[in-house]
């Protein structure tokens, strides 16, 4: 029951809470109340009934509780520096404000974690990090006073997100309040965790998915330094262009923003900052970072370009103090509108960034058509956008032509492949623009996952759905959708026949129970999934590989899908640094595609020529250069996927910020095929560096291998891929050692341990970028390895031959007696859990072979030996380590196993599949769920 | 203010008392805060209490609740919270859109006392008139309300008086009975006692003195002695006044001139500070001095913004302009000449500084106490957490709102002390009272020392030496 009118909350429940949380943290009295009616969007919409202030998670869950047991809604609150209305409450009832949980709970610079309480404020968790060398990445420009649970309520992005990535990048696992007051963890922090990425798809989800109480936040080194410059334009079209240039020309800067001249004058008495601003003057704001080496010339290329574009002064920002001061002004921008106008509408889109001098054309003929002043500041690298309507809310008039400016800024970027909300999210303010975005299916996918976390609608109700259709209907008429659509129903008799007529009898093969198919467009995809939902069949998508869970000697029908034939490019501008490709593009492929054009994706993997990118992202594989550049999770910007009833939806956009909706792509990133069927993915892709190079090195042990990753960890060097392999021999078993021949046997230590034929362990460091910066990173590594490692240089040919060699270690194989093993852990355990896993062969009479990602904490082992040795293997292993995945192993070896390691929030994980394939069709013999 | 479970829903019939004319707030300066929030995580309230109403943007709302009259100038939480405020003028110092938080403030304080006054002189409080009456204050606050703000601080030889009479009361013994008796508990004036300045043995009583430039002559300027500081803390007017003559200046005290009047403004009662503004311009205005040097943060403040406080007085207003463009913070002062960095000997200890918010916030110096700091040779800064975050001292809000006070004043020194400094250096009357405080309570050695104190040490040692 929600309360309806000005009537004061329960006494029992006020009581309640105050005995809870002490009742200076309870908020009653009406005037005070009010105070909570509106956040930065000024957008009011109703005083809560009650405000709790709890100053730890317990007693953030007892408040929840309290108040959903009560029938309230909960809104959650941060610093309410948001600009889309989230955390003001609509139905009123209970704001949850974390403005006094603020305590950095853990900092782990090693493992690169930190465990903090919701209410933390970004910039202090940055100070606080600042002298240990690291930095939460993200830097929303209202970091002075925005939390990290508002951070990742709305995804928040900032000038520097260009290099590091949004909000959701940085965050490793959340704790979450549920629906019965309870608290769960998403995950322990460690990146390769089995099952749904619960984290990615809170991440952005404003609240609507229940108050987050804590999060695993990962560090970033702070660079060793960087160079900031502002250069400044005739006019915003000039300077958007030269942003799209700087991008095409392959080098990614840090940061790349844009200030017109209304933006300068905003700042520039304030800031002091000196800046001409005449009429159209733009200024953009450069940043690079890195190790010092190469920095300057990196710089110079960059700032060439810009004169090229008509850049018509270039100022650099030398000192600390200055660069600061630029910034400030930066991030001041958006409060310091209040200088220059009653009221402003900030417009938050984002576009595919070479569309950026298009918008901003449309945007001036906007603003001269509606004879309504326009600032634009704007995160340009990224492509989004910030048109800033200024506008005197006592003039109707002026009011309304705002509004219909701003309107039209969104359905031109909608037009352009935009989306329409870059970083700011949905919120209140653009609820009802979500149906010129997403269509009927979209928008019921999105319900649908709403009402695994919020199924009786209490978590900050009446946001980000449309007005018109509530979510829980939305989801209510998924179900009935996919309740109707296994009429009229298919005898499976008849399938095989069916699906011949769909997609001609050249591609549809069956065997024994089996029917194999291979659609050749999404649309034959789709159709054919539909046939199977209604014989009531299970689908197994399949890319290039096998997966292992498949049963070939099942005798219940199944359908295979081979998505082989869908190998189209969807879109591919190359200097919007993105494409979109059909799901059964062979990773090869795509590596051609790109490197035609001096771009890649940072992805090796053994048979890449096999492996499809459909296959890829649904296993969420990873690659040594992870280090570096990161994995899938952070490059899938969208994709189209089948669902289980044959509807086809998109998830995502092709830009490279986006928070409008939720980031359901991160779902099905390592879902392997269990939650609908990847058609096409779009994905972000990086310019080639200029320059990569190796360094191998022969370590004279574990120790000395990892005590060198520990200092290359703690030093400002920034390897795109530190990769560690070693190999561990029992006597009973012969395993054959495939060690790179690029490396040369040395013989070091003393001579005994010659007679041991245990190889030493090996270490790659790899280096890309400007020259000089890796020429820098050897250097220094070769100095940090010291005497006692043989080192070898490696680069052109011999290089890539031997990073192929390397992911090669990777591949399945049909060797009868290995096991394949992912092993993730917090970086820093990963030396004492290489050391268990050896001990642990060794006393299991098996041979054992691993690569690891030394930086990331993630191995791969390769286990040889009898079927009984490598079952208890893996069962001990698992046991000690939890994140113990077995990839792949003959089915004896598997049978009776749960090979998915530990799964978090176990509850979650199951009513997701139910709720998104109730009929349990897409591949169902993955269950991460034991 | 947020105890009482069901109440206040009620309130929306009665007519609302809003703001009267006199000293309004600007409805303007209310309308160019834009809501935006980056002001929250600098407010020391906000930190300690984690409640928006009592943030600058929930204060400010209120405040544009009463204007739009939406709620009372009776509101429990707006009285309660223009009250809680500790005017540090820290939100001021981060607002990006320019809100002049501490005008807007110290109207509505007045707006509050105006209406009180009204109060003591009606006899029933009309419901609305064109001056809104409020209850009047108990007798006994009114009344040392009163005899503080019109008679202690408005005449100097009255304060000094006083202050001779606290000297007593801490040099007698009695202070001593006091503290251990138990009886300021009973009174509540435990938390209040413990501030009282240590009472400086002799005061500074401006007379027109002039004390001569040590070598060269290069400029002559004016130092406003003031209320506390003449008194509690003469001994740092005569640091002060020894480090200006190191520095070349000549200084002169000139007489008639009195309190700076920052109590009054910061507590509403703008009028009062009126009529202490008005005096000490005719004070100075005719001394033609380069400068007139503060060493109190809160005063600097204070005098810099006359031009202000007198816009409406057409007879002053140009006369107050010219007046504050004189007045000079000594950090800002010495930094801003060719200091004497030659006659200034090694100070071998480790300082941490702690920012007055009328330095840091109302005048925006935070760079020129530090460098004044790292030009002692061998003293060592060692910066503490939150150094800009106000120590809760804040004029008279020790005694209006003690137990924030006294949680700040904690916090303070808790981030203080962590820097394992042995000394913390502030630069203003308050903020050492309440650090002394809370370290004796604490029973830490840690000394509190302005930082001219620190240079006249520095000075001295070399003179000694020489
Ligand atoms: C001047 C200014 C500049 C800005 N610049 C940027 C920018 O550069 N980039 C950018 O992305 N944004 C920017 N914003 C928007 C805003 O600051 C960000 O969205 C920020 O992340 C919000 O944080 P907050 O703590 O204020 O959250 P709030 O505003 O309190 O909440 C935001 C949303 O997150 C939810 N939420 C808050 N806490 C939690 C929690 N613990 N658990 C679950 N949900 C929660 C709320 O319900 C709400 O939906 C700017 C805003 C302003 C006023
Ligand atoms: S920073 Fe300024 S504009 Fe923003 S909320 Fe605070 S007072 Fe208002
Ligand atoms: S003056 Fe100080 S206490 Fe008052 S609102 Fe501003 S920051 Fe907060």
């Amino acid at each position: 029951m929600l309360p309806m009118d000005h009537v004061a909350p329960a006494d029992g429940l006020v009581a309640a809470l105050c005995q809870a949380l002490g009742s200076h943290a309870v908020v009653t009295s009406l005037d005070a109340l009010r105070t909570y009616d509106a956040d930065a969007s000024m957008i009011v919409a109703c005083i809560p009934d009650l405000v709790a202030v709890p100053a730890t998670p317990q007693q953030a869950a007892t408040a929840a509780r309290l108040a959903l047991q009560a029938g309230y809604p909960i809104v959650a609150r941060g610093a309410g520096t948001g600009i889309a209305g989230g955390a003001v409450p609509v139905r009123r009832g209970l704001v949850l404000s974390f403005a006094r949980m603020e305590q950095i709970e853990q900092v782990e610079t090693r493992s690169r974690f930190a465990v903090v309480q919701a209410g933390v404020v970004n910039a202090e968790l940055n100070a606080y990090l600042a002298p240990l060398g690291f930095q939460f990445a993200p830097d929303p420009s209202s970091q002075r006073a925005s939390t990290i649970g508002g951070n990742l309520g709305t995804n928040a992005g900032g000038p520097h997100c260009l290099k590091y990535g949004v909000t959701t990048n940085h965050i490793l696992a959340v704790e979450l309040v549920r629906p019965d007051g309870t608290l769960v963890w998403t995950g322990d922090g460690v990146a390769e965790a089995s099952g749904y990425d619960l984290t990615g798809v809170i991440v952005g989800s404003e609240g609507t998915f229940g108050p987050v109480t804590r999060a695993i936040v990962r560090l970033t080194p702070l660079p060793e330094a960087n160079r900031v410059v502002l250069a400044l334009f005739p006019s915003v079209i000039t300077a958007s262009a030269a942003v799209s240039a700087v991008i095409a020309a392959g080098s990614l800067p840090t940061s790349l923003e844009v200030m017109d001249h209304n933006g300068i004058r905003a700042v520039n008495g304030a800031y002091g900052l000196g800046l001409p601003e005449a009429e159209g003057t733009t200024l953009l704001i450069i940043e690079v970072d890195g190790v010092e080496d190469g920095l300057d010339d990196l710089l110079e290329q960059i700032l060439q370009i810009c004169r090229d574009q008509g850049a018509f002064e270039l100022r650099p920002a030398r000192t600390p103090a200055e660069q600061a001061r630029v910034w400030a002004a930066r991030k001041a921008f958006a409060g310091a509108i209040g200088r220059l106008a009653p009221a402003y509408l900030l417009v938050d889109t984002s576009v595919p960034r070479t569309r950026l001098p298009l918008m901003m054309e449309h945007v001036e003929r906007l603003r001269q058509e509606y004879g309504v002043e326009v600032c634009n500041v704007f995160h340009a690298g990224d492509g989004n956008l910030h048109p800033l309507v200024l506008y005197d809310p006592s003039d109707a008039d002026q009011t309304h032509r705002a509004h219909a400016i701003a309107e039209a800024v969104l359905a031109l970027s909608i037009e352009q492949g935009g989306v329409i909300s870059g970083e700011h999210g949905i919120g209140l303010e653009k609820q009802d623009f979500l149906p010129l975005l997403m269509s009927p299916a979209d928008l019921q996918l999105h319900a649908a996952v709403f009402a695994v976390f919020n199924p009786t609608n209490q978590f900050n109700p009446a946001k980000i759905f449309p007005t018109a259709t509530p979510p829980l209907e939305l989801a209510a008429q998924r179900r009935a959708r996919l309740h109707a659509a296994r009429e009229p129903q298919l005898p499976v008799t008849a399938l095989a026949d069916t699906l011949r007529q769909v997609l001609g009898s050249a591609y549809v093969s069956e065997h024994d129970a089996q029917v194999t198919i291979q659609p050749g467009t999404v649309e034959e995809l789709a159709a054919s999934v539909a046939v199977c939902y209604r014989a009531g069949v299970a689908v197994v998508p399949l890319g290039g590989g096998t997966p292992p869970e498949l049963d070939h000697t099942s005798t219940e029908v199944q359908v295979v899908i081979l998505t082989q034939r869908l190998t189209r490019v969807c879109t591919y501008a190359p200097d919007d640094l993105t494409i979109g490709v059909e799901a059964g593009m062979t990773l090869a492929e795509l590596h051609r595609l790109l490197a035609a054009n001096g771009q890649q994706l940072p992805l090796d993997v053994a048979e890449a020529d096999q492996a499809t990118l459909g296959g890829l992202v649904a296993a969420a594989a990873d690659g040594p250069r992870r280090a570096g550049y990161g994995t899938l999770r952070d490059w899938v910007l969208g994709m189209t996927v089948v669902e289980a009833d044959g509807t086809l939806v998109r998830l995502g956009a092709q830009v490279v910020k986006n928070v409008s909706g939720y980031d359901l792509p991160k779902l099905l990133v390592g879902s392997h095929g269990t939650l609908g069927i990847i058609a096409t993915v779009s994905l972000k892709v990086f310019p080639q560096p200029p320059t990569t190079a190796t360094l191998a090195l022969t370590c004279p042990d574990r120790a000395s291998a990892f005590a060198l990753v520990d200092r290359l960890a703690a030093s400002r060097l920034q390897p795109t891929a530190v990769e560690y392999v070693e190999a561990f021999q029992a006597t009973a078993a012969a395993v054959s050692l495939q060690v790179p021949e690029h490396i040369p046997t040395i013989e070091v230590g003393s001579p005994s341990s010659q007679t041991v034929p245990s190889p030493l362990p090996l270490l790659y460091v790899r280096a890309e970028g400007h020259p000089a910066a890796v020429e820098r990173h050897l250097r220094e590594l070769a100095r940090m390895a010291g005497p006692q490692m043989a080192s070898q240089h490696l680069e052109g040919e011999a290089e890539s031959a031997l990073w192929h060699e390397l992911t090669a270690l990777d591949a399945s194989g049909s060797d009868p007696h290995t096991a394949r093993i992912r092993l993730a852990v917090p970086p820093a355990e990963l030396c004492g859990a290489v050391e268990d896993a050896g001990q642990l062969a060794v006393q299991s009479r098996l041979g054992l072979r691993l690569n690891a990602r030394a930086l990331n904490g993630v191995a791969y082992l390769h286990a040889t030996g009898a079927t009984e040795d490598l079952r208890q293997f893996y069962t001990v292993l698992a046991e000690r380590w939890l994140h113990v995945h077995l990839l792949d192993a003959p089915p004896a070896v598997r049978a009776g196993l749960h090979p998915w390691g530990f799964v978090p929030a176990q509850d979650l994980m199951r009513t997701l599949k139910s709720e998104l394939d109730p009929q349990g069709c897409m591949h169902p013999s993955v269950r991460f769920v034991p | 203010m947020t105890s009482e479970p069901t109440r206040a829903r009620t309130k929306v019939d009665i007519p609302l008392v809003g703001f009267s004319n006199k000293d309004r707030p600007s409805t303007e300066i209310i309308n160019t805060c834009v809501h935006c929030g980056l002001c929250l995580s600098s407010c020391p309230t906000y930190r300690e209490t984690g409640l928006e109403m009592s943030s600058p943007r929930g204060r400010i709302y209120l405040m544009k609740a009463v204007d739009e009259g939406r709620i009372g100038i009776d509101s429990e939480v707006f009285q309660e919270q223009m009250s809680q405020c500790l005017n540090c003028r820290a939100c001021e110092a981060v607002c990006p859109s320019g809100v002049q938080y501490g005008a807007i403030l110290e109207a509505s304080r007045t707006q509050i006392e105006q209406a009180r006054d009204a109060g003591r002189s009606a006899e029933t409080p009309a419901p609305i008139t064109a001056q809104p009456v409020l209850p009047p204050r108990p007798l006994w606050q009114e009344g040392l309300r009163r005899g503080v703000f019109d008679l202690l601080f408005q005449d100097m030889r009255i304060f000094r008086t006083f202050s001779w009479s606290m000297r007593l009361y801490q040099r007698s013994g009695l202070q001593w009975f006091a503290r251990n008796s138990g009886i300021l508990k009973l009174i509540r004036m435990d938390e209040t006692e413990t501030m009282l300045p240590p009472i400086s043995t002799s005061f500074t009583v401006p007379q027109g003195q002039i004390f001569p430039a040590i070598g060269e002559r290069r400029y002559s300027v004016a130092v406003l002695t003031g209320c506390i500081m003449g008194t509690a803390f003469a001994h740092v007017h005569e640091a002060t006044i020894r480090v200006l003559q190191q520095n070349g200046c000549e200084v002169i005290l000139p007489p008639d001139q009195g309190c700076c009047g920052a109590l009054h403004t910061h507590g509403g009662d703008l009028d009062g500070g009126r009529e202490l503004a008005r005096r000490n311009i005719a004070a100075f205005e005719h001394l033609g001095v380069d400068a007139i040097v503060i060493n109190a943060a809160g005063c600097g403040s204070t005098l810099k913004e006359y031009g202000h406080l007198l816009h409406d007085d057409t007879a002053w207003h140009a006369r107050a302009e010219a007046f504050s463009e004189k007045i000079k913070d000594i950090h800002e002062f010495l930094t801003s000449i060719d200091m004497n960095q030659a006659g200034l000997a090694p100070l071998p200890i480790s300082v941490t500084y702690q920012e007055p918010c009328h330095l840091a916030h109302a005048q925006r110096i935070t760079a020129e106490p530090r460098q004044l700091l790292r030009a002692i040779p061998e003293l060592e800064l060692r910066e503490m957490n939150e150094s800009s975050l106000c120590c809760g001292s804040a004029g008279v809000y020790n005694v209006t709102q003690p137990e924030m006070a006294a949680q700040l004043g904690a916090r303070k020194v808790k981030n203080a002390l962590a820097t394992g400094a042995k000394v913390i250096a502030t630069a203003n009357p308050g903020c050492a009272l309440q650090l002394a405080g809370e370290l004796r309570r604490r029973g830490e050695e840690v000394q509190v020392r302005y930082i001219v104190e620190l240079l006249d040490e520095s000075y001295r040692r070399k003179m000694d030496h020489s």
